[in-house]
């Protein structure tokens, strides 16, 4: 082989492919700039509130019963943390944070977002004003977040890429910490599983979608394992879980304490889809609901016989759309529209 | 008085001197460096942020990832033979490797037109690797077959060193743009092309392929039954083969290091980068170590470098200074022998087939390091991570026990007419 220096035509031909490469990239982000919001979160703590005037009637709000959600209209605010009051149509008032998993009570707030540097994810575990208390690292892209009822204790559960011996299967980790310090409490991974009284362990064990009871130190969450997926109920300073159910995913707790909401899966590998559904804790049995649309995060609760979910629906690379609906538990009424643009909801009510 | 034998002495002072000399590394070997380097800025910025895509931006369900995955593996291995194959028959290195980088690069965009349905997300993602498959083998032999038989090694260590620039700042690239633009995978696909298309720029415009008269231009048969003869070769692709069989998978290293620190909280694409910083700073020094002390050497102390990391997940409380010099001997240990490894093929197959010999290099390695990852997960389920540690352990001592005796026998020297 020859090892001469490249033809000087070549060379032109080289630069000028090069610059128009870089024009048309510049052309493209330029023209379709009109999603791009005006100023994005920078990792390391904003607080979280634009200006004063949105300080005190966010403050304001906070007093009521109100929803904190993720902003998912087009333009400027989208990706961004934000409030509403309950009342259909409400005005949202938007923080500057920006994020991709939100929960919200009325003393903690936790938002999981992307980082920069180091390339990455982080969660800000905010403080009843919604600053900033503590960062606490991700292992992979957030999943699931929630907050105890006594906003004491926060629960987030992460994907861990290449945690598997393929290396690019999935799998979760789940940590519950103290508000807003970021304490390690427990890492689920180490808890013991009990069913039907004998302990069972397995490599494979992945612990996803906590949801806190009045005693924080009682939660439910979803164990998967062999392709399997079981509800388990876990006293966290014993550090044990006891499989109470099968095929209950992502479980949500009731504020009345009398029902889960899960999402419950049908179809097979990669044409699987969940629908939401309940289970009474008293008869353990589910009701299914009238919502043939798939949804992916934690269903929410609005109150005792109401719930809240997200549902995408559109999906180019370009952007995401979501709405978030509401339904009632009995299934006697179909789903209505309760926040259009936005996911991730959460119901406070100081 | 005995006569000055000048011309002995002559020979010893001329060979003292090349063997000081810096390695001479050949212009095209640099540009295949930059177009690495810009191919793998291009796949790690989609590759980085594509569970977020697909898991989270599109929602798809992520039951089987891991299993199709695995699939995808044993296709990439097929065609990374058949391309070494087809390149030697036609001398066309550099045709089939712009082929390969070319596939690689239409499926940034066509991810952006797949939308959200698994089915042709996945055919998407499997033409990519498709591409990765079909390159790497044309490119290595371009590579080999522009540098001089002494300087192998040298050249290999400054192409991986350039390759691993693109692994670290791809990722960085894809979370800023995420993180400046919510949601914007369309920005990051588009970025992802362009900077692939400037890397086939760079191959198509500016290497050189046009042959010297050594190989002549035409289709010739390939002697692969003389390469299967090929006793040297043969046992450097199974050395090769059981290294990466006892190894264990990244992925399965940083496991092992959060198990025994008993935390999950450091990211694991922090530990992918520590290893390949440690890996582009050694690549090209390790490399240059080869061709003066030994390519054979070099291999073997990379798996000594793999032996101290076991014994020291084994036995040391892994604090912070260890894991760092755990993510060092790593990097290290792979500096000291991928390209390394492709240096000790190039010196041992003839330029006929030297192609064909990388690819089955890269083919075995791939298959064994799959098959290892298997069998260490199944060992880890089975047995704890404790049994894995030490089995890895056992295995890479006897592996590089049987390297020292099989390598004994490869020259450090190039075959005759090899250039």
């Amino acid at each position: 082989m020859s090892d001469s220096r490249p033809p000087r035509g070549r060379v032109v031909a080289f630069v000028l492919l090069v610059s128009a490469i870089v024009v048309a990239v510049a052309a493209y982000l330029y023209v379709t700039r009109g999603q791009v919001p005006a100023t994005s979160n920078q990792a390391g703590g904003v607080n979280g509130i634009a200006d004063e005037k949105t300080r005190k009637a966010l403050v304001e709000l906070r007093r009521e019963p109100h929803v904190a959600f993720r902003d998912m209209t087009p333009g400027p605010t989208y990706g961004r943390l934000a409030f509403a009051s309950l009342q259909a149509g409400a005005a949202r008032l938007f923080t500057s944070m920006s994020c991709q998993r939100i929960y919200v009570s009325d003393r903690a707030g936790v938002c999981l977002a992307i980082t920069t540097a180091p390339a990455g994810f982080r969660g800000y575990l905010l403080d009843a004003s919604l600053g900033v208390g503590h960062t606490v690292g991700l292992p992979g892209m957030p999943s699931r977040t929630r907050i105890s009822r006594d906003s004491r204790f926060a629960a987030f559960t992460a994907f861990v890429a290449g945690d598997s011996y393929l290396a690019s299967g999935l799998s979760t980790r789940t940590r519950i910490v103290t508000m807003p310090a970021g304490e390690d409490i427990a890492d689920l991974e180490s808890f013991a599983v009990i069913r039907d009284g004998k302990e069972f362990e397995s490599i494979d064990f992945n612990f996803w979608g906590v949801t806190f009871t009045r005693d924080a130190n009682r939660i439910y969450a979803t164990l998967g394992t062999g392709g399997r997926i079981l509800l388990v109920e876990g006293d966290v300073a014993e550090r044990t879980f006891h499989v109470i159910a099968e095929d209950i995913e992502c479980p949500s707790l009731s504020p009345d304490e009398t029902h889960i909401a899960f999402k419950k899966r049908f179809g097979k590998g990669f044409d699987a889809w969940w629908q939401p559904a309940v289970l009474e804790l008293a008869t353990m049995k589910v009701r299914q609901l009238p919502e043939p649309k798939h949804i992916d995060d934690q269903i929410e609760w609005l109150d005792d016989a109401h719930i809240l979910y997200a549902v995408g629906h559109t999906a180019s690379a370009a952007s995401r759309r979501s709405d978030v609906w509401m339904l009632a538990i009995d299934g006697a009424s179909p789903p209505s529209m309760f926040l259009a643009d936005a996911e991730s909801p959460a119901v406070v009510r100081p | 008085m005995y006569p000055l034998d000048v011309a002995a002495l002559r020979g010893l002072l001329a060979a003292r001197t090349r063997a000081f000399a810096p390695p001479v590394i050949a212009r095209t070997v640099w540009l295949l460096g930059l177009v690495s380097c810009f191919t793998d800025i291009s796949s790690e910025m989609v590759s980085s942020i594509l569970p977020l895509y697909l898991f989270v931006h599109l929602q798809l369900s992520a039951v089987q990832f891991g299993v199709i995955d695995g699939l995808y593996q044993g296709v990439t291995a097929f065609a990374r033979l058949a391309s070494g194959i087809v390149a030697d028959r036609w001398r066309q290195y550099k045709l089939i490797a712009v082929l390969g980088y070319g596939l690689s690069a239409i499926c940034k965009l066509g991810l952006l037109a797949t939308g959200s349905a698994w089915g042709t997300v996945a055919g998407v993602l499997s033409a990519d690797r498709l591409g990765k498959g079909i390159r790497t083998a044309p490119r290595d032999a371009l590579i080999s077959l522009t540098t001089r038989p002494q300087d192998l090694a040298s050249a290999f260590g400054v192409h991986r060193a350039m390759d691993t620039i693109g692994v670290l700042v791809g990722p960085l690239l894809a979370f800023w743009i995420l993180s400046s633009m919510p949601s914007r995978f369309d920005a990051i696909f588009v970025v992802s092309f362009a900077i692939a298309l400037i890397g086939i720029a760079i191959l198509v415009l500016l290497v050189d392929d046009r042959r010297s008269g050594e190989i002549e231009n035409r289709r010739v048969t390939v002697d692969l039954p003389g390469l299967i003869r090929n006793r040297p070769f043969i046992s450097i692709c199974t050395v090769a083969a059981l290294t990466s069989f006892v190894v264990v998978s990244d992925a399965f290293l940083y496991l092992l290091l959060q198990w025994k620190r008993g935390s999950g909280a450091e990211s694991i694409p922090l530990l992918y980068a520590g290893t390949a910083s440690s890996y582009l700073v050694l690549a090209a020094p390790l490399g240059r170590l080869a061709d003066r002390i030994g390519r054979s050497t070099v291999f073997l102390i990379g798996q000594a470098c793999m032996v101290i990391v076991y014994a020291g997940v084994a036995t040391l409380n892994i604090d912070l200074w260890i894991l760092a010099l755990a993510l060092l001997l790593h990097g290290a240990y792979y500096a000291a022998t991928d390209g390394v490894l492709a240096a000790l093929v190039s010196g041992a197959t003839p330029a006929e087939t030297r192609a064909s010999g990388l690819a089955a290099l890269n083919t075995a390695t791939s298959l064994t390091r799959l098959a290892g990852s298997v069998a260490a997960g199944v060992i880890w389920s089975w047995r704890g991570p404790g049994t894995v540690v030490t089995l890895a352990l056992v295995a890479t001592v006897a592996a590089a026990i049987v390297s020292a005796v099989a390598l004994r026998g490869v020259s450090h020297k190039p075959l005759e007419g090899a250039a």
